[in-house]
């Protein structure tokens, strides 16, 4: 792949195929971690993180591994035992090296196990429809990831104002945000042909 | 230390049970899921070319075109009927632009580079225009044709329907250059 | 808590979409057609309830310390299992549900109910709760398909299997045009945010009567 077509992948992940409003993964984290903007770029910056170690990883591990043995129905177990190891192992580290970032990010990290984005970017990387190389890995996980942030972002923001608006009282809370967010996927659906 | 060793123990017996077990269950259905492929392939090669007799194409329909000029073509299985005469090819090739990415075509195209069937192996199902697969006007705008490209895409699914006429037209100009005679 | 209590708290009083709002991604993924939800249901069910089996069976031989990864591998591997035999034996299907089958493995309400019931409870309970579970999802989720299927697309698709196609079409020649957006990626949101509305309002005004009957 050509650098214009890379940088046509990232945008592409970054906004046509965003992992939350049109892929609809890592839809925990988005509603619960999304009340104030300051946890949401946490959340964001910590998936960020995880997400293009564990992707990381775990295309490795496929490629060399599972692919050459013919053992590709183990996707799933090793990737998800890798992804839970390397959010420990993050966790870890950064507490030892930098008390700061885990000062900011610690309470996320162990959230992320679960987040079902971060498997799901895994195992469509691996797809063999994708036929990605190391390089396309790399563009399309951390796009994916920025995509990921940025609407987090952009939608906590909303809701801390949506905290003051006049709702109904039925539909104060998951339901508006649920409204929210489909609005926010329309205007996402008008990015579809832009590359 | 004991207690370290106990327990990568009982977490290796568990992974080891559950990997026997999956490599149990991989035997068991690894047939039938090529099966699935080839069947798919098989039924509509019997139903774009009715002469051509239902059975199992091998796998590698492929090995006689190792040159795949076109990234985006996978996979050319060669359509002949009973006595050995060529009646057409099925195409798998790959959308590009497709909502989400991920849309599969099969592509039938009979000797004289005419189109005449296209199916999807796999669809974005959560994108827009899914129901551009049970648009009966929109096949039959395409079938018959050896050149897609004024064909009118569907009301509402631009963009699906605009992916799979990009698809089937890969499938012909592949045909007008690598397979016609 | 008797054992109708506790099948029947899945199904109301802890349904995990609606009251929990736990496991959203399949909810809205899966839904655009009324087969896919209910595929999705029985798969969940089957793994919710096979899970909770296996962990209660298992829960007295597995070590306090390595209890959560050991539960996450049985649930991998049953959802391996459910994964290769539908694509095996229920291809359409498959292919409909995609990346989410896999995804069921972090599903928090399988690993939730594992760790909050399951490794607590004798092997009866821990079925029942399962099953409870199980088909409080799969009503959840066929409900919001049966409205974004019927609006969005004006048809009610109910099996899909080779040349067998099970589906209803309810608008007879296309005398109108149903609303397409119901079965696009906005429309998974909205009409969610909506049923949610609508059942808050319903539960609401059925507290509103009991306190006015009470004083």
């Amino acid at each position: 792949m050509s650098t214009s077509d890379l940088i046509k992948l990232g945008i592409e992940a970054i906004l046509i195929q965003n992992v939350i409003l049109t892929q609809f993964l890592g839809i925990c984290p988005f509603m619960g971690v999304s009340k104030k903007s300051q946890s949401a770029i946490g959340m964001g910056l910590a998936v960020i993180f995880v997400m293009v170690i564990s992707s990381g990883v775990t295309f490795v591990i496929n490629d060399l591994i599972l692919q050459p043995n013919k053992i590709t129905y183990l996707q799933t177990i090793v990737f998800i035992l890798v992804i839970s190891g390397v959010v420990q192992f993050v966790e870890m580290f950064i507490k030892k090296t930098a008390p700061f970032i885990y000062k900011t990010l610690g309470i996320y990290l162990p959230l992320i196990t679960t987040n079902c984005a971060i498997l799901g970017i895994a195992l469509i990387n691996v797809q063999p429809e994708k036929e990605f190389g190391y390089a396309e890995m790399f563009v399309y996980t951390i796009g994916i990831s920025i995509g990921f942030t940025l609407v987090i972002y952009i939608f906590s923001t909303i809701r801390e104002r949506l905290e003051n608006a006049n709702v109904p009282k039925a539909f104060k809370g998951t339901p508006i945000a649920l409204i929210t967010a489909g609005i926010m996927s329309i205007i996402f659906l008008g990015f579809a042909g832009l590359v | 230390m004991n207690k370290y060793i106990h327990l990568t123990l009982v977490l290796l017996i568990v992974s080891g049970l559950s990997g026997l077990i999956l490599g149990f269950t991989n035997e068991f259905t690894k047939d039938a899921i090529r099966q699935v492929k080839l069947d798919n392939i098989n039924k509509n090669m019997n139903k774009w070319f009715p002469s051509v007799p239902l059975e199992n194409k091998e796998e590698n329909a492929t090995a006689d075109y190792p040159d795949l000029s076109d990234k985006n073509v996978v996979n050319i299985y060669e359509a002949k009927d009973i006595s050995d005469t060529l009646e057409g090819y099925i195409l798998e090739v790959k959308a590009p632009d497709s909502y989400g990415g991920g849309m599969v075509l099969l592509v039938g195209i009979d000797t004289e580079g005419k189109v005449v069937g296209f199916t999807y192996l796999s669809f974005n199902e959560s994108g827009p225009g899914a129901n551009v697969r049970e648009n009966n006007s929109f096949v039959n705008r395409i079938v018959g044709k050896d050149s897609v490209n004024d064909v009118d895409t569907v009301t509402g699914a631009t963009y699906t329907s605009t992916a799979t006429l990009n698809g089937v037209q890969i499938a012909l100009d592949y045909f007008d250059k690598n397979l016609k005679e | 808590m008797t054992k109708k209590q506790n099948f029947l708290k899945g199904i109301f009083s802890e349904n995990p979409v609606f009251v929990l709002i736990l496991g959203m991604c399949p909810v809205l993924g899966v839904t655009s057609t009324l087969f896919g939800a209910l595929g999705m249901g029985v798969a969940f069910t089957l793994v919710l309830v096979l899970s909770n089996i296996i962990v209660s069976m298992i829960k007295n031989f597995i070590p306090n310390e390595v209890r959560i990864p050991s539960f996450i591998v049985v649930i991998a591997t049953l959802v391996t299992i459910v994964q290769l035999t539908m694509q095996a034996y229920l291809p359409d299907l498959y292919n409909q549900l995609g990346i989410f089958i896999p995804l069921i493995v972090v599903n928090c309400v399988i690993l939730g109910r594992a760790e909050a019931f399951a490794s607590k409870n004798n092997i009866l309970d821990s079925t029942i709760d399962g099953l409870g579970m199980g088909i409080g999802y799969t009503i959840a989720i066929a409900m919001l398909a049966f409205i974004r299927e019927l609006f969005g697309a004006g048809t009610l698709t109910l099996f899909m299997y080779g040349d067998v196609n099970i589906k209803f079409n309810l608008i007879p020649n296309n005398a109108f045009e149903p609303i397409s957006i119901l079965i696009l990626a906005p429309g998974a949101f909205i009409t969610l945010g909506l049923l949610l509305g609508v059942i808050n309002a319903i539960k609401f005004n059925i507290e509103n009567k009991k306190s006015v009957g009470r004083s």
